[in-house]
């Protein structure tokens, strides 16, 4: 299914003449020197081969294209023209496993432009195709995001045909369907739906295919580009589409029912639909055993809250309900913020800014430079901050223990990040009754969200006690292998 | 959008767990026997509606006047949750002025607006998880308060109510008891079981509440304004904090799911005669509940919700009844 916008050459039919076409291909492309154009005559008949620089193989194009060609020795009485040629070439010739053919200039540009070489004759309106592609590639490497120590260590890479090899690799069955479009009227990039078509609704399909239709950008340069147009609802606070750099992992989630998008460009993948609880789920868990992947799991639970309330609760608590704490722990407390010029709420905001704002440049600081950030933030805020009275010790600790709690977690880090200073200002001026306002605001919008007609609260509400065995627990796989659990069972 | 059965049960279960976590009845032998006779006869009244909806299914097709009185009951109801969250508010006071108090309870009937927005599905998913943590924190409260049990209270007779007394109690404080009624409409299937698992849970949560106030409160929860917090007050988890933090925490998400819902009902019901029929029943609710709060009304009276039991039993029970015996489908 194609999907760009029609300009003045997409659906030009290819002219009768070589001259005419060759004219035409260089004033749709401005005479952009990287567009080669090899003019030989084949069995007497005059033709040409559009190629783009760079994006095929020298080598590959000599050998397997070039050379049969023009070595090509037609013994037929009549002389042979260019539909009998082309036809010939496509039907008793096997020049390379990928052959397209185009009958426009705007399929034939789409072709030259992803690496194929184009053949194109007098007098015909036919171009054939040959994939000969060459461009620089990355190897397969370790993913960058979810790492993990048991599991395996390829991730996806850019090239999207490298990609639906590493899923093919994995789901070696008919059922494993990879659908190609081409996104973006001036990228033309390619996009594949992947999906087991044994496991998936073909109402779902055309629901992300109609998605994906009213996506009209130009261009589309990474995964992030079209996940806004399959997200179910504007304001979700929590996405209710996944990413993920690891095949296995979308190959689980394939045999769930689910659809992954790959994008032709970027390593990240996109899997809807998508559960929130999915977000405390590794690969790891499942290649160790169940008793320590369950205390791992609940692990991640409780890092999420401490992540996101521990500051929060701290203020609320200290400035609005002290009597809550023990005695001891009250005069500690007490003792610390005594000399602290700052209010704890400001003190707090303070902190959790100051460590966003380290965060954020040691992102983007280049590595030779990242060591001196290291001891700016540790030295000088860290221990200067503390010994001059400025912060105290007891707040930069619950900082500090709510921020590597985040690091648990990273696919909700963004969330983490902005509504920790929202919980934290709703705690310091309404104390825990902000706090579970707030709380109850989060509640309701992430049960309002869904993927797809499937709520991505699920499977703990509404509430499917078959799928609650990877949740609430990581069952061993004898049990799991008992009744396949797919997306559709948790509507 | 329906919601299921289970989301029907958790959304009728926070009802009751509002009313059990801000009740000012004290603990006694007394008190938990006349609770469970309680049960049982509301349990009794409710069982031909039961047997009615194990027949068939209930829709929400009424005319004005029934949608106007369902209408009334809900907003009625939202105004005890509000009162009742000024009396928390007061109790575990949070050291801001009555102003602040009352800011409060403004920004959670702001929050409820926006949760109303959101649909009856996401309050009946977001009280299956409330129901979830509430069912956890009260393990958490009985662990950590069991060291402080003396079983003896359970034989010393301080209470000097009849049994009786805490029959018609619990009966005038279960506001939710019309909304067993009404509320099946919401829900597309098997909705008797909602019902029959409201009371089976509603007996065993109250019992077991009552069971631990005797055992670590005995006597004290007589002078208690909030016996409940002053259960929670006893309970340290991890000897770090009282469980009252967790519990404040929780009374205010149930006290926002109970207001949701009757917003959320009320937009229903009333919604096809008048505009803005959310906004006006919150602010109705908010106002209400401020005005109960300053006559220190938070129980629901003993006579309003018998007339208003009574209203509805007859006017939705027996409209199907009628219908059913000349053959025309509910």
């Amino acid at each position: 299914m194609e999907m760009y916008i029609t300009l003045d050459y997409q659906d030009e039919k290819l002219d009768f003449s070589l001259k005419d076409k060759i004219k035409r291909f260089k004033e749709i492309t401005s005479g952009s020197s990287d567009l080669m154009i090899n003019e030989v005559e084949i069995c007497g008949v005059k033709t040409a081969l559009l190629s783009c620089e760079g994006m095929m193989s020298t080598q590959v194009v000599t050998r397997l294209v070039l050379v049969p060609l023009t070595e090509l020795n037609l013994n037929t009485e009549q002389k042979i023209d260019a539909t009998g040629l082309f036809d010939h070439i496509d039907n008793h010739m096997l020049l390379s496993v990928d052959r397209p053919k185009a009958d426009n200039y705007g399929d034939a540009m789409r072709l030259i432009n992803s690496g194929f070489a184009v053949l194109i004759a007098d007098g015909n309106t036919q171009a054939l195709g040959f994939g000969v592609q060459g461009y620089g590639i990355r190897g397969i490497s370790e993913p960058t995001s979810e790492q993990n120590i048991m599991g395996s260590h390829d991730a996806f890479t850019e090239t999207i045909r490298i990609n639906m090899s590493l899923i093919r690799r994995r789901l070696k069955t008919p059922f494993l369907k990879q659908e190609l479009m081409v996104m973006g009227s001036k990228s033309h990039t390619d996009i594949c739906l992947v999906y087991m078509t044994d496991r998936v609704s073909k109402n779902l399909i055309n629901r992300i295919k109609k998605s994906l239709g009213k996506a009209e950008l130009e261009t589309v340069l990474s995964s992030g580009y079209i996940r806004p147009f399959l997200e179910s609802r504007k304001k979700g606070i929590f996405t209710s589409v996944g990413v993920t750099e690891r095949p296995d992992v979308l190959c689980a989630k394939l045999l769930e029912g689910r659809v992954g998008i790959i994008v032709d460009g970027t390593p990240f993948v996109t899997v809807i639909p998508k559960l929130f609880v999915e977000n405390f789920q590794t690969m790891d868990d499942y290649n160790c055993k169940p008793y320590y992947a369950t205390f791992i799991r609940w692990i991640k639970y409780l890092a999420f809250f401490v992540s996101l309330l521990l500051p929060g609760v701290y203020v609320a608590i200290a400035i609005h309900h002290p009597e809550f704490f023990n005695r001891s722990l009250l005069l500690m407390l007490i003792e610390a913020e005594q000399e602290a010029p700052l209010s704890l709420i400001t003190e707090s905001v303070i902190v959790l800014l100051m460590y966003e704002i380290i965060r954020e440049a040691g992102i983007r600081l280049p590595q030779a430079v990242g060591g001196a950030v290291s001891i700016v933030s540790g030295l000088i805020i860290g221990d200067s901050a503390v010994k001059s009275g400025l912060i105290s010790t007891p707040m930069l600790t619950v900082i500090a223990i709510s921020v590597v709690s985040g690091f648990v977690i990273p696919s909700l880090d963004h969330t983490i990040t902005v509504f920790r200073f929202l919980f934290l200002i709703s705690g310091g001026l309404f104390g825990l009754y902000g706090i579970s306002i707030l709380g109850a605001v989060m509640i309701f919008n992430i049960c309002s969200t869904e993927s797809y007609g499937v709520p991505v609260t699920g499977p703990v509400s509404p509430f499917r006690m078959s799928a609650m065995r990877d949740v609430m627990t990581r069952v061993s796989f004898r049990k799991m292998q008992k009744g396949n659990f797919t997306i559709e069972k948790i509507k | 959008m329906k919601i299921s059965y289970g989301q029907l049960w958790a959304v009728l279960f926070l009802s009751n767990a509002f009313t059990v976590i801000c009740s000012a009845v004290s603990y006694s032998v007394a008190q938990m026997t006349g609770t469970l006779i309680s049960v049982l006869v509301q349990f009794v009244l409710t069982v031909p509606v039961i047997c009615f909806l194990k027949k068939k299914k209930y829709k929400a097709n009424f005319r004005l006047p029934a949608s106007m009185l369902f209408s009334v009951y809900f907003i009625f109801a939202g105004m005890i949750s509000f009162s009742r969250m000024f009396s928390i508010l007061r109790y575990e006071n949070s050291g801001l002025t009555s102003f602040g108090n009352t800011m409060i309870v403004i920004l959670l009937a702001v929050c409820v607006l926006y949760c109303c927005r959101l649909g009856i599905h996401s309050a009946g998913r977001s009280a299956v998880i409330v129901a979830g943590l509430f069912i956890f924190f009260v393990a958490v409260l009985f662990a950590t308060s069991y060291s402080q049990a003396e079983f003896s209270n359970i034989t010393s007779k301080y209470d000097e109510n009849s049994v009786w007394y805490y029959v018609i109690n619990d009966i005038s404080n279960s506001v939710e008891l019309p909304a067993l009624l009404i509320l099946p409409c919401f829900a597309e299937k098997n909705q008797y079981k909602s019902i029959m698992l409201y009371f089976l849970t509603k007996l065993i949560l109250v019992e077991m509440i009552s069971f631990l106030g005797v055992i670590v409160l005995g006597r004290a929860s007589l002078i208690s304004d909030s016996p409940f917090f002053e259960i929670c007050s006893f309970s340290q988890p991890l000897s770090v904090q009282r469980s009252d933090a967790l519990f404040i925490g929780i009374n205010t998400l149930i006290c926002i799911v109970n207001i949701t819902v009757d917003a959320v009902a009320v937009s229903v019901f009333a919604g096809k005669y008048i505009k803005y029929s959310e906004f006006s029943g919150v602010v109705l609710m908010l106002s209400g509940g401020i005005w109960f709060h300053m006559h220190e009304i938070y129980s629901a009276g003993y006579l309003s919700v018998i007339v208003m039991l009574m209203l509805v039993y007859i006017s939705v029970f027996y409209r199907y009844m009628r219908k059913s015996e000349r053959g025309v489908s509910a």
